[in-house]
């Protein structure tokens, strides 16, 4: 049987996902489970429980034969099927074969500079991840197009040298500097993002590391002492971004977090400046 | 006679304008006095009704619209009339043309061409070092804003990468001023990378330059030709003698019967109304007004008659296609399905070839033929989009955008515009802008022109404005709206609320009295 991937939604152009407009497809699961993840519903994957048919307010999702049925015209965008989900899951990811996907590239071909595939965790799909790059460049009106990854790093070395062989760049999302702020954070050890990232960075294709700053718990002077290490040790060039959490979209369950101001983000930025280090924030 | 005492008593008391903006409206009464060039009754009642419109350039041309002068000439031979000799350094070129400016001639009272400025200056930089250049363009720049104060004032730069232009991007994003409109001239094969980035995080700034794609202009012009007023493209050393534009929707509302007879009959025969109304006011402006053998720039060869012909324009097509496609019970909508853009191409390809089927007097700068331009409109439009735009607020996603005017580019020899809004988010990867202005110009547009959402600048149909000089600005009302502000991106009312500006934007925002 053909393999397919998991897709959670595609977006045809992006401006942050890398060098140029990008197309950008997400893909569905991870393997980490963020406390501020702003997109819960793509954690997990779909055990069709029925859960949500049962809580669809306005009766528009079925399951019929295990494949779900949406009518669009009755749904009142409530969000509920996804909020409730007891997998942080959602009953709208779709499957794709290698084929059907390069063919919605194909779609936005004339636009973009590349592809960006972002996810969820798009390595835990690496065996589909690499026949659809060697498909993209098998492809004479696609194989000008580049492949960026965006990941979190956190799957075994084996995994991201393969991909890394055949993709042009990567974009990784470093949740903390220290053990156990990744661990309270995404509740994995942090050890597979640093050898990724200290891999990617020999081979010169870590394109950006990126950090949500979570006020409290990944903000702390040893953390930002940590950091300026990582940072440091970057290949020059590395493009370098903190952003703010935003409790908009994060689980009830941890609406306790708080926010960083843009003072304190800014301090942040000053402080790695005074290192040498250029961090901005997004 | 007793109306015009009493216009002219309302504008000499008018404390919403300054001294010049004063004398120029008490030439357009003066102007409106005369009877206009002889034309047809029917030509008289589309004009009448407002469904041939001729952008209010007075009843007696005395003045060609858009004047190109042919700078570089002039910085040769210098100019007898304004006792000019060549200059021979920077100082003395960039003198030489701010003399020069004031006394070219338009509908305006600016002129609405500054030339290629990159390519008139190089020849005089010398050894300056570039910091010594950019002071000398900043200063100019100033000068330019401060004494030809309208936006309709229009340089180009490019396409090759320059230490001038580089400066005049640079003093774009530092000063940034409304005047003087901009366009880099881009190829792929003359224009470096590196400039059009620098134009596109200049965008970022100051909402210009626009982007125009030169190798499919030069296709039309040759090479020596100038972006100028409204994206329009014209012959340097030339221009336009007029700009005659046709009301599409008006035209529509009015036609019984269906497409194909609206093809052959009513848009035929309401372009060749037009056509009567640009020759009359070409033959006045000929034969009576003596321009072409009177002014200075005329008698020195900076402008020659031949380099001119006139520009046949058009707005309210979205407008046009949707009725007449609803007349079939169809709602498809102009943008958004094929159907619709295919009878908008078909209807742009009829007017096209009913306009070079007329031979005009005096216009050799197109072999005797108008120019077709998509009229980005003016603020008391309400009901008709500009040129052959999407409706604002009814723009699909970029992509589909930009596959929907595409096609129609290659009709407007006299310039068109179609305006793009990015987010925020472009600013920090600009190569994202260029990879879409470069993709737009495979497709085949002509013009690229964008707008970051949140930007200080407004550009209204074509020009600019700050967005702390209007008041009252509804930008939500009017994008997001429905029909009531579809056609442009300002609030009709608040042209009434005029207080005291120092530029204007006459050509826009016709003020009457």
């Amino acid at each position: 049987m053909e393999l397919k991937a998991n897709i959670s939604s595609i977006l045809n152009s992006s401006f942050i996902d890398g060098p140029g407009n990008r197309m950008v497809i997400f893909f569905q699961g991870c393997q980490f489970n963020c406390i501020y993840c702003h997109n819960p519903h793509t954690i997990g994957l779909c055990k069709k429980c029925g859960s949500c048919v049962d809580n669809c307010p306005t009766q528009s999702l079925k399951l019929v034969e295990k494949e779900f049925i949406h009518e669009k015209e009755s749904c009142i965008c409530c969000d509920k099927c996804i909020r409730d989900c007891p997998e942080d899951s959602s009953p709208f990811y779709q499957q794709y074969t290698v084929t059907q996907l390069i063919n919605e590239v194909r779609k936005n071909a004339d636009f973009i500079s590349g592809v960006t595939l972002s996810g969820g965790e798009v390595l835990l799909q690496a065996d589909f991840v690499v026949l659809f790059i060697e498909a993209l460049r098998c492809d004479e009106e696609l194989n000008h197009l580049t492949v960026y990854i965006d990941s979190n790093g956190g799957v075994p070395i084996k995994q991201i040298q393969r991909v890394a062989q055949l993709a042009d760049g990567f974009l990784i999302d470093l949740k903390a500097a220290l053990n156990i702020s990744h661990l309270k954070i995404t509740g994995q050890s942090i050890e597979n993002t640093l050898q990724t990232i200290k891999f990617l960075s020999s081979i010169e294709k870590l394109y950006e590391v990126r950090t949500v700053v979570v006020k409290g718990i990944n903000d702390s002077e040893d953390e930002k002492e940590q950091y300026l290490k990582i940072y440091s040790s970057l290949k020059p060039g590395t493009k370098i971004y903190l952003l703010k959490m935003r409790k908009h979209g994060i689980r009830d369950k941890y609406s306790y977090l708080e926010e960083a101001t843009d003072s304190e983000m800014l301090q942040m930025t000053r402080y790695y400046a005074s290192k040498g280090i250029k961090v901005d924030v997004l | 006679m007793a109306d015009i005492k009493s216009s002219v008593l309302e504008i000499i008391k008018d404390g919403n304008l300054d001294y010049k903006q004063k004398r120029h409206f008490l030439a357009s009464i003066a102007e409106s006095s005369v009877d206009y060039p002889e034309i047809s009754p029917e030509a008289d009642a589309a004009m009448h009704n407002k469904i041939i419109c001729d952008l209010f350039e007075g009843n007696a041309p005395y003045r060609p619209r858009y004047v190109l002068p042919d700078y570089e000439k002039a910085l040769k031979r210098g100019v007898k009339y304004l006792e000019l000799e060549p200059p021979s350094d920077l100082d003395e070129a960039i003198n030489f043309l701010s003399i020069l400016y004031q006394h070219v001639p338009s509908i305006t009272g600016y002129t609405v061409s500054l030339g290629n400025i990159d390519k008139l200056l190089m020849p005089y930089i010398g050894e300056l070092s570039e910091e010594q250049i950019y002071k000398k363009i900043k200063l100019f720049w100033r000068y330019i804003d401060r004494t030809l104060p309208d936006a309709f004032v229009h340089a180009n730069i490019g396409p090759e990468d320059n230490v001038i232009a580089r400066n005049i991007l640079r003093v774009e994003r530092e000063l940034k001023q409304v005047v003087p409109n901009l366009t880099l001239k881009y190829d792929s094969e003359l224009t470096s990378e590196s400039i059009l980035t620098d134009a596109v995080n200049t965008v970022f700034e100051t909402a210009k330059p626009h982007i125009a794609n030169h190798k499919m202009i030069s296709d039309d012009f040759g090479t020596e030709y100038g972006v100028v007023s409204c994206y329009n493209s014209l012959k340097i050393g030339g221009g336009s003698h007029t700009l005659v534009r046709l009301n599409l929707k008006k035209i529509s509302e009015l036609h019984i019967g269906d497409i194909d007879t609206f093809l052959n009959y009513t848009l035929t025969d309401y372009c060749n109304l037009t056509l009567e109304v640009i020759e009359a006011r070409i033959r006045f402006l000929v034969e009576e007004t003596r321009y072409y053998d009177t002014d200075f720039l005329a008698k020195e060869g900076i402008v020659s008659l031949d380099n001119f012909s006139a520009m046949f324009g058009f707005f309210g097509l979205a407008e046009c296609v949707n009725i007449l496609i609803g007349r079939k019970n169809s709602n498809l909508k102009y943008g958004h399905d094929d159907e619709a853009n295919k009878l908008g191409l078909l209807i742009l390809e009829k007017m096209r070839q009913v306009i070079d089927a007329k031979h005009l007097p005096y216009c050799e700068g197109n072999g005797g033929k108008a120019f077709l331009h998509a009229q980005s409109g003016i603020d008391t439009d309400i009901e008709e989009t500009a040129g052959a735009r999407i409706p604002i607020g009814e723009e699909p996603d970029l992509y589909s955008h930009i596959n929907a005017v595409a096609p129609l580019h290659y009709l407007f020899n006299g310039g068109v515009s179609d305006i793009f809004h990015f987010d925020e988010t472009a600013k920090r990867n600009p190569k994202a802008i260029t990879d879409i202005i470069k993709v737009s110009f495979r497709k085949g547009m002509r013009m690229f022109t964008f707008n970051l959402a949140d930007s200080e600048f407004i550009r209204i149909t074509g020009y600019l404005v700050r967005r702390s000089d209007l008041k009252d600005f509804r930008i939500e009302g009017s994008r997001y709206g429905t029909t009531q502000f579809g056609a442009n991106t300002m609030d009709n009312d608040s042209v009434d609320e005029r207080s005291q500006k120092r530029i204007m934007s006459v050509e826009n925002t016709p003020v009457t009295y």
